[in-house]
């Protein structure tokens, strides 16, 4: 299903939508034929890709569960999807990215649920429903900084920053909004 | 990378921050309402290129002076173009410490190039810079003749400031 993978951008949109419900399958499908295809995870090294794969895992998953609550908060607060969309849009590239960018593990978890949206409390009142999303696009700021500090791709690890610079310039714009 | 390159891409983001510190002076000067902010920034980044010139030295390297005197990518006339320049400073700096990191051999170099990237990430948006998916490593530009910084002045490539709008 995944042969014939070409890099354009309608295919990975469509990848990654495939990868909402069954990310760990597929991820393992695409390491398999990132061997061949170029590294982006780190240069030339195999041995810090395999090392990495479970901070890489830990980072799809806080994407995964961002954009659970991004899709919450877009439930319960509909009049919130102009500010909110180009949010959503980084965290899908960010995703994209991650799951593009090498090896992740099978998980425990069932490879098809989907990353809950809907299942996080969303404040009833749209000031506080954003002050909520900020504080987690801050912690996970925090968290992919930690995360970058225990890469071993160097590569990998410039991503990873460069995910949590995105997400904490979120949780300041979210903040002021 | 090594060690080299660890050197390089360190007085690389340096000569960074020496060009901000030197920009934010500008951008301060032009900004009524957001003067105590700009001061605020130019704070920041003489505390972290003091910080990173004493890392370079830690790591046996001699931090690179700062040029006597910059161009300006744009000229700065109003808070608007004030504004603008310091969201282009901040992008750029970004980039040289997304090299950083992926260049740091140490952890507290990693950390610290982490955490500037993270820094100025939210001050280019502070200015009004539109959030990227990517700060630092997406539409970087560091191509030739797209510099967004200030770059050390020689005189033969000084130009003439447009007229503003």
């Amino acid at each position: 299903m995944v042969t014939g993978v070409t890099n354009t951008v309608d295919v990975r949109r469509r990848r990654l939508l495939i990868c909402l419900a069954g990310l760990p399958m597929l991820g393992t499908a695409l390491a398999a034929c990132a061997d061949d295809a170029v590294p982006k995870s780190a240069p030339g090294h195999r041995l810090d890709v395999d090392m990495d794969v479970k901070v890489r895992w830990r980072a799809v998953e806080a994407e995964r569960a961002l954009l659970g609550l991004y899709a919450a908060t877009l439930t319960a607060h509909p009049g919130l999807s102009d500010t909110l969309a180009p949010f959503t849009a980084r965290h899908t590239e960010h995703l994209d990215v991650l799951v593009e960018g090498g090896p992740l593990p099978f998980s425990a978890s069932d490879p098809l649920e989907p990353p809950s949206p809907g299942s996080a409390d969303v404040p009833a009142d749209a000031a506080a429903a954003l002050a909520a999303v900020a504080e987690a696009e801050s912690a996970a700021a925090e968290a992919r900084v930690a995360d970058c500090l225990a890469a071993s791709g160097s590569r990998f690890a410039a991503v990873l920053a460069s995910v949590a610079a995105c997400e904490a310039a979120h949780a300041a714009t979210l903040e002021s909004a | 990378m090594n060690a080299e390159d660890e050197l390089t891409a360190a007085q690389a983001a340096l000569a960074g921050e020496h060009a901000c510190v030197y920009g934010y002076g500008v951008v301060g000067a032009h900004l009524s309402d957001d003067a105590e902010t700009a001061a605020r920034a130019l704070q920041a980044h003489r505390d972290r290129r003091d910080d990173l010139a004493a890392l370079i030295r830690a790591g046996g390297g001699e931090p690179e002076a700062s040029a006597p005197t910059y161009e300006l990518p744009q000229p700065v006339t109003d808070a608007a173009s004030a504004s603008k320049l310091a969201v282009l400073m901040e992008t750029r700096l970004a980039a040289l410490y997304a090299d950083l990191v992926g260049a740091a051999q140490s952890g507290e170099l990693r950390e610290f190039a982490a955490q500037a990237l993270v820094a100025a990430s939210v001050a280019r948006g502070r200015w009004g810079g539109e959030p990227v998916a990517f700060p630092g490593l997406s539409g970087r530009p560091g191509t030739p003749g797209t510099q967004a910084s200030p770059t050390p002045q020689t005189p033969s490539d000084t130009e003439t400031p447009e007229s503003p709008q």
